[in-house]
C-alpha cells in the first residue's frame, strides 16, 4: 500500500502551465529524491501536496483514501508537514508562536494564552531535534535566516508527520544544521515513514534517498533507484541533453594582477569578527569559508556598508576611497548578493525589469530622464544572460520558482557592471545546468579584470572557483589557502572546527 | 484580473458622473456647477499628488488637514505685510513640516501615522493660536488671484512636473522601490533615509500650496480650515486606486482619477442636498469600500 498517490495533476498560474499530468507515488518508509531544472515545477507540486495550493484537475489519495487538503492545517491533520523553500516563518512573532501556529488551543484556558506553557514545550521540541542555540521567546526576525530554517523544519517535525516534504532547504543551512536534517530523515524512515526530499546538490539526493524523481517542464518524466546511480548520469536525465563533465575551473593554480582593488584593514565587529585583513586583486576569485556563524555572512554585510564595524577599515582602491555606507559602496563599484534572497535581495511585488535596473538607475539615465525603453533593454540583456524563466520582464518576482528569483538577485549586479561582487551563497537553489554557466559567468569576470568574493557553506564551490579561500573560524582568520590541484574539503574542514 | 483592477477606478468615476447627473437633472455638469466642482478638485488633487510620493513608500501622511491651516494661517498674516510674501511662507511652511514628518519617520523610525498623527494635532494647534481662534483676512487686492488661468495653470504644472519625477527619474522609482520592500531597496542602493525625508517635502510643498490657494480662494484662514483635508486625500487616492502598501503598482494616475471623484462625490452630495454631518458618514463608508476592494489580501504580510 503506498502512503500517497498523486495522480495527473495540473496547474496553469494565469498563464504559465507549471504543472501537466504530474504524478508520484511514495511508498511507506520511503525517501524520495525530486529534482528538475530551476521552474520545472518542484515546489509547485509539493505545494499541492501539502495544501498550500489547489490544484486544477488530477487525484491524490493518502493511504489509498482519497486526499484533498484545502489549507497547510488540514495537511498537518493528515501528518503531511512541509519545510517550504522561501521564508516559511512570520516576522513579528516568537519562535514559540511560529512554532504552534494555527495549534494555539493547546496552550488555551478560558480563552487566554498561556505563554510559558508554549514557550516550555517549544524548547522541549527545539532540542527533541538537537536544535539548542534557539531561545522560543525570541523574535523570530531576529534569527539568521538558517535558524529560521531550522524552527520552520522542527514545526514541520514536532507533528510526527507520515510524510515530511523538505523543498529546496540544504543550501541555507550548514554543516551543523545539514547533520540534524539528515539524522532526522533517517530516523523518520526507520519509523517507517516517508519523505520527499527536493534538492539540487544531486550528490545529496543520491546519498540519502532510496529513489528519485525527475521533473522537466512540469512533468514528472521518470522515477529511478539511486542504487548505483551517479550523479552524471541523473544530471543529464535532469537536463535531457549531454553535459560537460566538470563545470569548476580547468586550471590548478592560482592567476591573478598584481593590482589590489579592495583593502580590508583589521576589521572587527565586536560580537561577530575580529582584526581581519586581506586584500583583493583584480581578476581575483576569493573565497571565504567557514562554519555558518564564524562571522563571513555579516562580513559580507560590512564590506558592502550595511553593517558598520566596531573598528578597522575597507578601502577601494579606487581613489582610495574608506567605504562606510552602502551609497558609497555601489558608487565604489561593488555589488553584493545578500543570502536571504526574499527578503534582503528582491522587491517580490516588482517586477523582474525594476528589480534588475534598480541600481543601475543612476548610470542610464540621462540628465535625471530615465528612458523606458533603455529600462525595457537593460532588463531583457539581464534576463537573457542568465536565461531567466518567466513569462515577461514584467512579471512579478513573487511569481518566479526560488532558483529564477536567485538569477534575478544576481542579474541586476551583473548588468551594472560591478568591479567587486560579493556574492553570499550565489548557487542557493540553481539547478546544476545555471550553476555551470554561472561559474562560467564567474571566470569570465575573472578574465574581465573584476574581482568576485565569494562567501560560501560549499567547500566543493570554494575549492572548484576560487584563487584563494580564506578560512574564518569563531571570527578569526584561521588560514588562507592557494589554489592548488589537490586541494581536498578535509584538509579545509579541520581549519574550520 | 490585474488588469480589471486598474480600470475599477474609471468606472467608478463615470458611475459617479451618471449618477448624480440623473439625480440632480443634468445640474452636476452644468457650468457653473463645473466651476465649483474644479475650484474644489485642484487643491484636492494637488494635495493628493504630493501625499502619492509618501504613500508609494508605503507610509502614510496625515498631517495634511492642518498643515492646510497653517499654511494659510502664514499666508495671511503675511499677505498683511506684503501680499508677494504670501506664497513663499505658505510654501516654506509646508516644506519645514515635511521635513520635520520626514526625519521623525526616517531618523526616529517611528511608524508615519503616529508622527504625522502628532504633527497634525500640534499643528492644529497652532493655526488656532495663529488666527486668533478666528479668521484672518487677506488683502482686497489678493482676491483677484482667484482666477481660472492662474488655478489652472498651476494644476497642469504641479501634475506634469509631478508625472515626469515620479514616472521618469530615480527620485519616483526609488520611493516606489521602498514601498516594494524597503530591505530589498536599502540593498540594492536606494538612500531610504533621504527618500523618506524627500517624499514628506514634496507632500508638505504641494501641501503648502493648497494652503495657498484655499485662502485665495476663500479670502480669509481660518481657525478651522482644512479640518479632515487628511481624510478627503485618503479616501480620494484609495478610491482612485492608489495601494495601501504602496510600491511600483502604486501609480500618479490614482491621485488625479480620485481628486477628481471625491470632488464629484462632495458636490453632487451638496446637489442632490444631503445634510453636511450625513455627508461625512457617506464618505467613511465610501472609503472603507474602496479599501475593501482594492486590498491585496494575498500580499499583506508584507505591509510595513
Ligand atoms: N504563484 C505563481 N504565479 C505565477 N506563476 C508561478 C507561481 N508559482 C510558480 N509559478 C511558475 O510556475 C513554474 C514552476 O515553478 P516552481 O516554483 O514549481 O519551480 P521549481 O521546480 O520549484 O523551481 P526551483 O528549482 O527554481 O525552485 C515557474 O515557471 C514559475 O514561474
Ligand atoms: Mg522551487
Amino acid at each position: 500500500m503506498s502512503l500517497l498517490r498523486v495522480e495527473n495533476i495540473d496547474k496553469t498560474f494565469v498563464t504559465t502551465r507549471a504543472l501537466k499530468n504530474a504524478a508520484i507515488i511514495v511508498e511507506e518508509g520511503e525517501i524520495r529524491g525530486l529534482v528538475g531544472e530551476n521552474g520545472s515545477g518542484k515546489s509547485t507540486l509539493v505545494s499541492i501536496v501539502s495544501g498550500i495550493i489547489r490544484p486544477d484537475g488530477g487525484r491524490m489519495f493518502k493511504n489509498e483514501t482519497a486526499y484533498a487538503p484545502e489549507s497547510v492545517l488540514d495537511a498537518g491533520r493528515e501528518k503531511i508537514g512541509i519545510v517550504v523553500q522561501e521564508m516559511g516563518t512570520i516576522d513579528g512573532l516568537t519562535v514559540a508562536a511560529n512554532l504552534f501556529l494555527g495549534e494555539e488551543r493547546l496552550f488555551k484556558r478560558f480563552g487566554l494564552l498561556n505563554t510559558a506553557n508554549m514557550n516550555r514545550r517549544s524548547l522541549e521540541v527545539l532540542h527533541r531535534y538537537g536544535i539548542v542555540n534557539i531561545q522560543p521567546d525570541a523574535d523570530i526576525g531576529a534569527l539568521t535566516f538558517e535558524d529560521r530554517k531550522l524552527v520552520e523544519f522542527a514545526k514541520a517535525l514536532y507533528i510526527d508527520p507520515d510524510l515530511l516534504i523538505v523543498d529546496e532547504t540544504t543550501t541555507a543551512l550548514s554543516h551543523h544544521g545539514r547533520e540534524i536534517l539528515f539524522s532526522e530523515l533517517k530516523r523518520l524512515k526507520k519509523k517507517k515513514r516517508s519523505v520527499i526530499f527536493i534538492s539540487h546538490d544531486l550528490g545529496e539526493v543520491i546519498e540519502h534517498c532510496d529513489s528519485v524523481t525527475v521533473m522537466k517542464d512540469g512533468e514528472t518524466v521518470d522515477t529511478v533507484s539511486t542504487r548505483g546511480l551517479n550523479e552524471h548520469d541523473l544530471k543529464e536525465l535532469m537536463v535531457g541533453r549531454e553535459l560537460q563533465h566538470t563545470y569548476y575551473r580547468e586550471d590548478t593554480e592560482a592567476s591573478y594582477e598584481e593590482e589590489v582593488i579592495l583593502r580590508v584593514e583589521n576589521l572587527t565587529l565586536n560580537g561577530a569578527y575580529y582584526d581581519v585583513s586581506f586584500e583583493l586583486h583584480r581578476g581575483e576569485i576569493l573565497g571565504i569559508g567557514g562554519l555558518t556563524n564564524c562571522g563571513m555572512h555579516l562580513l559580507g554585510k560590512t564590506l558592502f556598508g550595511l553593517k558598520p564595524a566596531t573598528s578597522g577599515s575597507v578601502e577601494v582602491s579606487d581613489g582610495n576611497k574608506r567605504i562606510t555606507n552602502y551609497v558609497d559602496a555601489i558608487a565604489g563599484g561593488i555589488g553584493y548578493l545578500p543570502k536571504n534572497r526574499d527578503q534582503e535581495g528582491l522587491m517580490l511585488l516588482s517586477s523582474i525589469r525594476e528589480n534588475i535596473c534598480l541600481p543601475s538607475l543612476s548610470s542610464i539615465q540621462k540628465r535625471g530622464f530615465i528612458s523606458p525603453s533603455k529600462e525595457r533593454k537593460l532588463a531583457q540583456y539581464g534576463a537573457e544572460q542568465l536565461s531567466i524563466k518567466m513569462s515577461s520582464i514584467n512579471q512579478l518576482c513573487l511569481y518566479l520558482s526560488g532558483g529564477n528569483k536567485q538569477k534575478v538577485a544576481l542579474s541586476k549586479w551583473l548588468v551594472k557592471d560591478s568591479d567587486i561582487l560579493i556574492l553570499d551563497c550565489p548557487t542557493r537553489g540553481i539547478d546544476v545546468a545555471v550553476k555551470a554557466s554561472i561559474y562560467g559567468l564567474m571566470q569570465e569576470l575573472k578574465k574581465e579584470g573584476k574581482a568576485v568574493l565569494v562567501i560560501s557553506e560549499e567547500l566543493q564551490e570554494l575549492i572548484g572557483v576560487s584563487d584563494r579561500i580564506i578560512v574564518l573560524k569563531a571570527g578569526r582568520v584561521k588560514k588562507i589557502f592557494e589554489r592548488r590541484k589537490d586541494l581536498t574539503e578535509e584538509e579545509i574542514i579541520h581549519f574550520m572546527i | 484580473m490585474r488588469g480589471f483592477k486598474r480600470i475599477v477606478p474609471y468606472i467608478g468615476l463615470v458611475l459617479i458622473i451618471v449618477l448624480f447627473s440623473a439625480l440632480t437633472g443634468g445640474k452636476l455638469l452644468s457650468f457653473r456647477n463645473l466651476k465649483l466642482i474644479f475650484n474644489q478638485a485642484v487643491v484636492l488633487i494637488i494635495g493628493c499628488i504630493g501625499v502619492t510620493f509618501v504613500m508609494a513608500q508605503g507610509s502614510l501622511d496625515l498631517s495634511q488637514g492642518s498643515l492646510l491651516g497653517i499654511s494659510g494661517a502664514m499666508a495671511a498674516t503675511f499677505a498683511a505685510i506684503t501680499p508677494g510674501l504670501s506664497l513663499p511662507l505658505a510654501i516654506l511652511t509646508g516644506i519645514a513640516v515635511g521635513m520635520i514628518n520626514g526625519t521623525l519617520l526616517a531618523f526616529f523610525k517611528i511608524p508615519s501615522f503616529i508622527v504625522t498623527l502628532c504633527v497634525l494635532f500640534v499643528l492644529r494647534g497652532l493655526t488656532v493660536i495663529a488666527t486668533h481662534s478666528g479668521s484672518i483676512p487677506l488683502p482686497f487686492a489678493m482676491l483677484s488671484l482667484d482666477n481660472f488661468r492662474i488655478k489652472a495653470s498651476i494644476l497642469v504644472t504641479v501634475i506634469l512636473a509631478a508625472y515626469y519625477a515620479y514616472t521618469y527619474t530615480s527620485l519616483g522609482k526609488n520611493m516606489r522601490a521602498i514601498g516594494s520592500g524597503e530591505t530589498s531597496a536599502r540593498y540594492s542602493g536606494v538612500p531610504v533615509e533621504r527618500m523618506k525625508v524627500l517624499a514628506y517635502l514634496i507632500s508638505g510643498l504641494l501641501c503648502g500650496l493648497c494652503g495657498w490657494l484655499n485662502v485665495v480662494r476663500t479670502g480669509a484662514a481660518d481657525s478651522k480650515t482644512g479640518l479632515l483635508f487628511e481624510l478627503d486625500i485618503l479616501t480620494a487616492l484609495v478610491l482612485g486606486g492608489m495601494p495601501l502598501t504602496g510600491g511600483s503598482s502604486a501609480k500618479l494616475q490614482s491621485a488625479i482619477i480620485g481628486g477628481l471623484m471625491l470632488a464629484l462625490l462632495s458636490n453632487g452630495m451638496v446637489l442632490v442636498g444631503i445634510k453636511a454631518e450625513l455627508q461625512q458618514a457617506v464618505k467613511g463608508v465610501i472609503f472603507l469600500l474602496a479599501v475593501y476592494l482594492s486590498f491585496e489580501r494575498e500580499s499583506v504580510v508584507m505591509i510595513k
